[in-house]
C-alpha cells in the first residue's frame, strides 16, 4: 500500500466547549481529488485549516505524506497549499500580482523568481503583463486564477480548496474548474475540495465525504453521487435538494 | 388591494442608467424595457450585468451619482421619473418592498425582530400595541418560524440568514405591498434553507396576488420560481422568455449560461465555457 497523501485518523477539533469536528477519519490517496460537503457550520473549513496546521487538534491525528501538519511556512513549502473562497480577501490589496506570486518564493529562498512568476501566470491562463496590476484591477475569476497560481508556485503535493468557485458566476466557475482539472491532470497533485454545490463536487472529485455537525456521515463514489445513490438519510436529503434544482433547466447540451 | 385595472404594475421603457466613471460616463443599463403585472418575473445574468441597478432605479435607491433616463417609468400608473425622495419613501414603505441578499442589511440592528414587525403592523394597520404584538406573533408563525415567542426577542445579529429572510417576509406580510423585489434573496443561504425561503416568498406572492421581481444569477432557481425571465448581459436585455422554456432558450448567451453548469447525473470531462460575443453589446 502506498502512503496516503493525507491521512486523517479520528480527528476532533474543539473550540472551548464546542466540539465542531468529531472523530473524523478519511484519507486522500496521491493524485486523487476528494470532496468534502455539508451545510455551513458542519466543520469543512475547520478540517482544512487543521490540515494546514492552523487549528488545534484536540484528538486524533493528521499525517501528510508521512509528516505531521506544521503551521510554520518552511515545512509547509512544497507540501500543502490552500485556495480560499474569496480571492479578494486572500490577496494583499496593495501588492502587485507579481509581488504576490513572488512572495512565497522569496520566503523560501527560491531563486529564478522572475521566470517562475511568468510561468505561473501563463499556467493559469493570465497575460504576463498582469504582474504589474493590483488585485482590484482584476475580475473575480482572474483573482481566483492568481490565488491558484500562488498556491501552485511552490509545487505542493496537496492542494486544499475551500469553496473556490462559490463567489463566481457559473460561466467563470466553468473556466476555473476546467483550469483546476487540467493542472491536476498535468501535475498530479492531490486535492481536497470543499464545496456546497453537489454538481460541482461530483464533477471534480473521485470520492466525496458527507459531513453533518462535525460528524462524517457517509462516503460516496463519484458514480454514486451522479446516480443519486446514498444510504444515509441526511445525505439523501442533500442529494434530493440538489437533483430537484438541477432537474429544471437540464439538457441543453 | 386593487387589481381591477389592466394597467401594468411596472412599465419601464428605454430605461438607461449611467454612472460617472474616471474616464467619462459608464452606461450600466441600456434601453431596458420591462412590463409586468401581478406576476413573477426574474432578471438573470452574470454579475455586473445591471440587474440590481435596474431594480434600484425602480424604487429610487440609486446613488446621486447615477443618471437615470426613461421614456416611461411607471409603477401602477404613477410616473416615477423625477419623483421626490419623500415620494419614493412612501412607495417603499407601503407599496413596494425589497428583500436583499443579506437580511441583516435590511433589518434594524438596534431593534428585536418582534419590535420591527410590530412597528410594521402598527404603521400599516393603525393598531394598538397589544393587537400589533398578537399579529406579529401570528406572522412569525405564518412564515414557519417554530418558536415565535423566542425569535420575537432576538436581535438581527442573533438570527441565522434563513431566519432573517423569514423575518423580512413576515414584515412584508404586515405591510402588504403590491410588488416585491427580491435581489438574490437566497444567495447567502444553504441549499436546504433556500428552498424553504423561496417557498415562503412564493406563498406570500400567491396569497396576496402581488407582483414578484426576482433577481438572481441562479437559472435553476429562476426556472422553478418565476413565470418569465429577462436575461441581461452587459446592461442589455438579451432575451425574454417563459421560465418553463428556459431549456429551449434561443439566445446563445442564455444557452451558454445553462450549458456551463456541472450538473449532477450528467458527467462531462470538460465543462463548456461561455464564448462572449462583441455583438451582444450592441
Ligand atoms: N475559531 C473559532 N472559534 C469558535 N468557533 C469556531 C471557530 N471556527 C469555526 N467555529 C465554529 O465551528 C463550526 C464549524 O465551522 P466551519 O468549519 O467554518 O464550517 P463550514 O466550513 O462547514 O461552514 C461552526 O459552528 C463555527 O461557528
Ligand atoms: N455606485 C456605482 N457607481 C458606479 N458604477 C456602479 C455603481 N453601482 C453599480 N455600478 C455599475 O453598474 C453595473 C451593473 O451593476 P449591478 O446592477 O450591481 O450588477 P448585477 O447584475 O451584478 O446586480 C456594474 O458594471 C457596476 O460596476
Ligand atoms: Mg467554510
Ligand atoms: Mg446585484
Amino acid at each position: 500500500m502506498t502512503a496516503a497523501a493525507v491521512d486523517i485518523e479520528n480527528l476532533s477539533v474543539r473550540f472551548g466547549a464546542a466540539t465542531v469536528v468529531r472523530g473524523v477519519s478519511f484519507s486522500v490517496r496521491p493524485g486523487e481529488c476528494v470532496g468534502l460537503v455539508g451545510e455551513s457550520g458542519s466543520g469543512k473549513s475547520t478540517i482544512l485549516r487543521a490540515i494546514m496546521g492552523l487549528e488545534p487538534v484536540s484528538d486524533g491525528q493528521i499525517v501528510i505524506h508521512g509528516m505531521p501538519p506544521r503551521p510554520d511556512r518552511l515545512t509547509r513549502a512544497g507540501t500543502v497549499q490552500m485556495v480560499f473562497q474569496d480571492p479578494y480577501a486572500s490577496l494583499h490589496p496593495r501588492q502587485t500580482i507579481g509581488r504576490i506570486l513572488e512572495e512565497p518564493l522569496r520566503i523560501h529562498g527560491i531563486g529564478g523568481r522572475e521566470d517562475k512568476v511568468r510561468a505561473a501566470l501563463s499556467a493559469v491562463g493570465l497575460p504576463i503583463s498582469f504582474r504589474f496590476r493590483f488585485p482590484h484591477q482584476l475580475s473575480g475569476g482572474q483573482r481566483q486564477r492568481v490565488a491558484i497560481a500562488r498556491a501552485l508556485i511552490l509545487e505542493p503535493r496537496v492542494l486544499l480548496l475551500d469553496e473556490p468557485t462559490s463567489a463566481l458566476d457559473v460561466s467563470v466557475q466553468a473556466e476555473v474548474l476546467n483550469l483546476l482539472k487540467q493542472l491536476h491532470a498535468e501535475r498530479g497533485f492531490s486535492m481536497l475540495f470543499v464545496g456546497h454545490d453537489l454538481g460541482v463536487v461530483a464533477h471534480m472529485c473521485n470520492r466525496v465525504m458527507v459531513l453533518e455537525n462535525g460528524i462524517l456521515k457517509e462516503e460516496l463514489s463519484q458514480q454514486a453521487l451522479h446516480a443519486g445513490c446514498a444510504e444515509d438519510p441526511y445525505t439523501r436529503k442533500l442529494l434530493q435538494a440538489a437533483r430537484m434544482e438541477a432537474a429544471v433547466v437540464l439538457h441543453v447540451r | 388591494m386593487t387589481a381591477s385595472t389592466d394597467r401594468p404594475l411596472v412599465d419601464l421603457r428605454n430605461l438607461t442608467i449611467t454612472f460617472a466613471g474616471h474616464r467619462g460616463p459608464v452606461t450600466a443599463v441600456h434601453d431596458l424595457n420591462l412590463t409586468m403585472g401581478r406576476e413573477r418575473v426574474a432578471i438573470v445574468g452574470e454579475s455586473g450585468s445591471g440587474k440590481s441597478v435596474s431594480a434600484r432605479a425602480l424604487i429610487g435607491l440609486l446613488p446621486v451619482s447615477a443618471k437615470v433616463s426613461a421614456s416611461r417609468m411607471d409603477f401602477d400608473g404613477i410616473d416615477l421619473r423625477g419623483m421626490s425622495e419623500a415620494g419614493f419613501e412612501r412607495l417603499r414603505g407601503s407599496r413596494i418592498a425589497m428583500i436583499l441578499q443579506d437580511p441583516r442589511q435590511s433589518l434594524n440592528p438596534l431593534m428585536t425582530a418582534g419590535q420591527q414587525i410590530v412597528e410594521s403592523c402598527r404603521l400599516h394597520h393603525r393598531e394598538g400595541r397589544r393587537a400589533a404584538r398578537e399579529r406579529a406573533m401570528d406572522l412569525l408563525e405564518a412564515v414557519s418560524i417554530r418558536e415565535p415567542q423566542r425569535v420575537f426577542d432576538l436581535y438581527p445579529h442573533e438570527v441565522s440568514g434563513g431566519m432573517g429572510q423569514r423575518i423580512m417576509i413576515a414584515m412584508m406580510l404586515a405591510a402588504q405591498p403590491d410588488l416585491l423585489i427580491a435581489d438574490e434573496p437566497t444567495s447567502a443561504l444553504d441549499t436546504s434553507v433556500r428552498t424553504d425561503v423561496l417557498e415562503e416568498i412564493q406563498k406570500l406572492v400567491e396569497d396576496r396576488g402581488m407582483g414578484l421581481l426576482l433577481i438572481s444569477h441562479d437559472l435553476d432557481l429562476v426556472a422553478s420560481y418565476t413565470d418569465r425571465v429577462v436575461v441581461m448581459y452587459a446592461g442589455r436585455v438579451m432575451e425574454t422568455l417563459e421560465s418553463r422554456h428556459l431549456h429551449a432558450a434561443r439566445h446563445s448567451y442564455t444557452q451558454g449560461l445553462i450549458g456551463c453548469r456541472p450538473v449532477l447525473g450528467h458527467p462531462v470531462d470538460v465543462l463548456p465555457t461561455l464564448e462572449r460575443q462583441e455583438a451582444w453589446k450592441s
